[in-house]
């Protein structure tokens, strides 16, 4: 027994030295033997006496800084694990984050793209509420309607002129012999006009201006302007929803779904050539809503300005025709210049502006056009 | 003291190590500052003789030694802790320029914590005669020591020797007597 005592004594496990046993053999209070029978059987226990021998200060003393970080560190601080919670923490935190960021760029473009939208919502409105007005229309009394045969008979006419000289010069006697006297002062005032007119401001009037003709195109019989080289852009229509959409699709969420269905492109000549059937077959309530179409695309359009003035002429909309008419003839394209005018003339009459018409139809006598005739024995008829 | 739970101080090391592992309860940290903090504290002490650059070791060990239990196999944590503390001043007194030793990565049990069992198995009856075949002074300091129970100041005062002369015999004694002891199959090797 003593034997095994001994044993335990020199090979036997000691446990680690405590603060207080440290502290003891310090002060010299403790049991030095067993202190130290604890530090020779362990190179730790034995370093770290010699290390607090060499303290001036306490166990408890020297240790209550690293105390205090510890309780600190337990209470707040992260363990081995804590590392994965963090970053964890940071992840959560940075894809919150950047949600938050997508949705409020996203809610920003939304709000970018919304503004042309209303836009674009409100010039629809406003077109569809202009197109569907035609529908109400009364088109006037056929006696006084601008048809497409009376269109065609007068560009008959015109050939012929061109075709049989002697028709034409005796004709051209006639005008000239007529209005000699003006003719020879617009010739006059074409010498006059270049800048060498002694300084003063040269006479700027409507007759002095030479409007080009633009090639011609015959469509359904009646002239239009060829622009076909200059229209590449399409006419865009917008598929009304009360024709040729499925019920099932009609209502404004369809509309969205199916965007393809509510615009529809055509090329401008084929948009035209539909126009002018249309207006050849007297359908000019149709007709005009096609050339509004065209001139939303095309504003300069003289086809479009010229037969669309008509449309609205026939459908007793003078004012409207009158300002059609007069955008359907530039210097460059006067195809319409003549025709423009006369209708214009008569567009005043009927809305008894006397003076406006009596001024084209001077203007018309004195260019002695095609309608020159025409304009003397209806400026004759206009009362004072 | 609220940097540890009361259950902790009745775990093993390694119960606590795998408590830890499992549950990464930063109290079973706590429980082993209390353990061994002051002998960290107090090896740093002895390695580095200042107070802040041993408690800045000692809380750098505590801090990232929840990384150090899961990251590596720890058979023995007091012999490990040792070594980690050493390496740790002695890295530091590298820096310093102080020190220049090698540093020992190699994590060896001490002798207090492998001899538990082996001890069992020693004929007692062999002992004395293994204490007197040492080497004066080193039977005498054996004796005096673990028989008569005397303190380092005693011996060294009954035999005349410095206290650095006590304690060197005193460890050389057991790792010699060890030797005898297992010259005769009486001591199972490490």
């Amino acid at each position: 027994m003593i034997f095994l005592n001994l044993l335990n004594r020199i090979f036997g496990p000691k446990k680690p030295l405590s603060r207080q046993e440290i502290e003891d053999y310090k002060t010299g209070t403790g049991n030095a033997h067993d202190i130290e029978s604890k530090s020779a059987n362990s190179d730790f226990n034995d370093q770290a006496l010699e290390g607090w021998k060499t303290s001036s200060s306490s166990v408890n003393d020297g240790m209550s800084t690293t105390d205090k970080k510890m309780d600190q560190y337990v209470k707040n601080g992260n363990t081995g694990g804590s590392p994965n919670k963090g970053m964890t923490l940071s992840f959560l935190l940075f894809t919150l984050t950047m949600l938050i960021l997508i949705i409020f760029t996203y809610q920003g473009n939304s709000a970018v793209e919304k503004k042309p939208q209303i836009v674009e919502n409100i010039k629809t409105e406003v077109e569809n509420s202009r197109i569907k007005e035609i529908d109400f229309y009364t088109i006037i009394s056929p006696e006084k309607q601008i048809t497409s045969n009376e269109l065609i008979k007068n560009q008959e006419i015109k050939k012929v002129e061109k075709e049989i000289p002697n028709l034409k010069s005796v004709k051209n006697e006639k005008v000239a012999t007529e209005d000699k006297s003006k003719i020879e002062g617009t010739q006059t005032e074409e010498i006059q006009l270049p800048i060498q007119s002694s300084g003063k401001i040269p006479n700027s009037s409507k007759n002095s201006l030479v409007y080009k003709n633009a090639q011609e195109v015959y469509l359904s019989e009646l002239k239009n302007v060829d622009y076909r080289a200059y229209r590449n852009r399409p006419i865009k229509v917008r598929n009304s929803l009360d024709v040729g959409i499925p019920a099932s699709k009609s209502s404004i969420d369809d509309k969205q779904e199916f965007p393809s269905l509510q615009i529809i492109e055509f090329t401008y000549i084929d948009y035209l050539t539909s126009s002018s059937a249309y207006f050849r077959n007297e359908q000019f309530k149709k007709a005009l809503k096609q050339y509004l179409i065209i001139l939303d695309t095309y504003p300069d359009d003289v086809n479009a300005n010229f037969y669309g003035g008509l449309c609205y002429f026939n459908l007793g909309k003078f004012d409207n025709s009158i300002a059609l008419l007069k955008n359907s003839y530039t210097l460059g394209y006067g195809n319409f210049r003549e025709e423009a005018n006369w209708f214009s003339a008569k567009a005043h009459i009927e809305q008894e502006q006397n003076l406006k018409a009596k001024q084209l139809l001077n203007q018309i006598i004195e260019e002695g056009g095609f309608y020159h005739q025409k304009a003397k024995e209806l400026l004759s008829e206009i009362k004072d | 003291m609220n940097r540890t739970r009361k259950k902790f101080e009745h775990y093993s090391d390694a119960k606590l190590l795998v408590s830890f592992r499992a549950n990464d309860d930063k109290k079973i940290i706590g429980e082993l500052y209390n353990r061994y903090g002051h002998l960290v504290m107090g090896t740093c002490l002895n390695y580095l003789k200042n107070k802040n650059d041993a408690e800045d070791i000692v809380m750098e060990i505590f801090m990232t030694l929840g990384d150090k239990i899961k990251k590596h196999e720890i058979n023995y944590f007091k012999s490990w802790l040792f070594i980690l503390t050493k390496n740790n001043c002695l890295m530091v007194l590298r820096k310093k320029k102080h020190y220049d030793t090698q540093l020992n990565e190699e994590i060896v049990a001490q002798e207090d914590e492998i001899e538990e069992i082996q001890i069992k198995e020693i004929q007692l009856t062999e002992l004395e005669t293994a204490i007197d075949e040492l080497d004066p002074p080193q039977d005498e300091v054996i004796k005096l020591f673990y028989i008569q129970q005397m303190s380092y100041k005693e011996v060294s005062e009954k035999l005349n020797l410095t206290l650095n002369k006590v304690k060197s015999a005193i460890q050389n004694g057991k790792r010699n007597l060890k030797i005898k002891l297992k010259e005769h199959d009486l001591f199972k090797s490490a």
